[in-house]
């Protein structure tokens, strides 16, 4: 079971008289603190380059995911959100759930180090990535809703995540978004 | 009787009064005061001498009395041996001669030995009354009936005891409160499955019925929650209506 090989407590090893930071990963030995903001100033600045920075990050994210995983054969959500969460949080960015609203499937990812506009496109890059790596699955994502300390990210198809896009921008409600999606079921 | 034995008798109690009248607090206390002592006896021998004899020639003298020391019994008061009246019980069977020798025994008696004694001037010696010897374990056994009558917290486990040490000294001690033990629920009944199940939960509700059970894995709990994959999928089959 992924929560017994791979506990929260032991993930992180932080020697601040090195100034290292070693990670309980065997993709990414050694991690580098940098502030929540910094980092997404520095999304920010990206812009459309910063897809490729998600992907990389998502890359990582995933192979660690599936570490952690340890061959789960057909991984439960809560066995995929704990695996997940545990890669975002050994480097500092938040942890994640998934949820359900009738057939629509939604991940919860809580203390991203950013919520605003500027890093949608980001963070939709690196779930989808991470959840199509894991699962097999082809998946995109779109925000649905957002708040200071959570972003709730709506999985499924290309064409259902643009529409979605759409009604964010239009400033509709999330329930209300997947009461259209799905036909006037919402939960 | 005869005066034969009168006179044997005679000579019998002059020689106890003779061995009384000996010091006889002088042979047991001299041996642990020259044992104990000799340190200072021979400190004193040796200060007469002249200073230039040397220290180490003393030590081998020294030495024995300080490893000697620990090991002799300690300095103490010898008390006198208690006195021990063999000749109450042949006064009481021979009166006569009890009343010849009570005369001539009684002035030394007082003069030795200041405590009453047995020999006293009555007209009938009273008969050797048994001495009550008292055990450790009448004392403990008392001690603990003290305590049950005493002691609020003193329960019926103590008084179990009570009865093993009344028991251990051949007596019944009175017990603090003698309250009868409920009779045991006799029951001729067969002890059935049902009973032992009703006993099961009523004692154990959180036990497992049985090992079987516990050790199954139920596999319908395992078919209720889907896979990631599988809800993953009908997410993304989902179409917008309109």
């Amino acid at each position: 079971m992924a929560t017994r090989l791979h506990p929260l407590a032991s993930a992180v090893t932080v020697d601040l008289s090195q100034g290292r930071i070693e990670l309980k990963t065997p993709s990414l030995a050694r991690a580098v603190a940098v502030p929540a903001t910094w980092l997404a100033r520095a999304i920010a600045a990206l812009g459309e380059n910063g897809v490729a920075l998600a992907k990389s990050l998502a890359e990582s994210v995933s192979r660690d995911a599936v570490l952690i995983l340890d061959g789960t054969a057909d991984p439960t959500p809560e066995e995929v959100a704990y695996a997940i969460a545990l890669a975002l949080g050994q480097r500092g960015l938040g942890t994640c759930s998934f949820e359900r609203f009738g057939d629509a499937l939604t991940l919860l990812w809580s203390l991203p180090p950013a919520s605003d506009v500027t890093f949608h496109r980001f963070a939709t890059t690196l779930v989808a990535q991470v959840v199509s790596d894991i699962t097999g699955v082809p998946t995109h994502a779109a925000v649905l809703s957002t708040d200071p300390e959570a972003i709730t990210l709506f999985l499924g198809s290309e064409h259902a995540c643009a529409l979605v896009r759409e009604r964010v921008g239009r400033r509709e409600p999330g329930p209300h978004i997947l009461a259209t999606l799905l036909g006037g079921v919402s939960a | 009787m005869s005066t034969d034995v009168i006179a044997r008798l005679e000579s019998l109690l002059n020689r106890v009064l003779t061995r009384r009248a000996l010091p006889r607090v002088a042979a047991p206390v001299a041996a642990p005061i020259l044992a104990t002592s000799p340190a200072p006896k021979a400190i004193a021998a040796e200060a007469p001498k002249p200073a230039a004899q040397p220290v180490e020639a003393r030590q081998p003298e020294a030495t024995p009395v300080v490893v000697a020391a620990p090991s002799s019994p300690p300095l103490q008061m010898v008390e006198p041996a208690p006195v021990i009246h063999r000749a109450a019980t042949p006064m009481v069977e021979t009166p006569r001669a009890a009343d010849v020798l009570r005369e001539t025994a009684v002035a030394p008696q007082r003069a030795i030995d200041p405590t009453p004694v047995a020999l006293t001037p009555k007209a009938s010696l009273p008969l050797p009354t048994p001495v009550k010897v008292v055990r450790a374990d009448d004392r403990v056994a008392a001690s603990f009936a003290a305590a049950s009558a005493l002691s609020p917290g003193f329960g019926e486990d103590d008084a179990d005891q009570l009865d093993t040490l009344a028991f251990g000294v051949g007596r019944v001690l009175p017990r603090s409160s003698q309250v009868p033990a409920p009779p045991l629920p006799v029951s001729t009944r067969d002890d059935s499955s049902e009973r032992r199940t009703e006993r099961v939960e009523r004692y154990a509700p959180s036990l497992p019925m049985s090992p079987v059970v516990a050790q199954v894995i139920d596999p319908a709990s395992k078919l209720a929650t889907p896979s990631l994959r599988a809800l993953l999928q009908r997410s993304v089959a989902l179409r917008p209506r309109g």
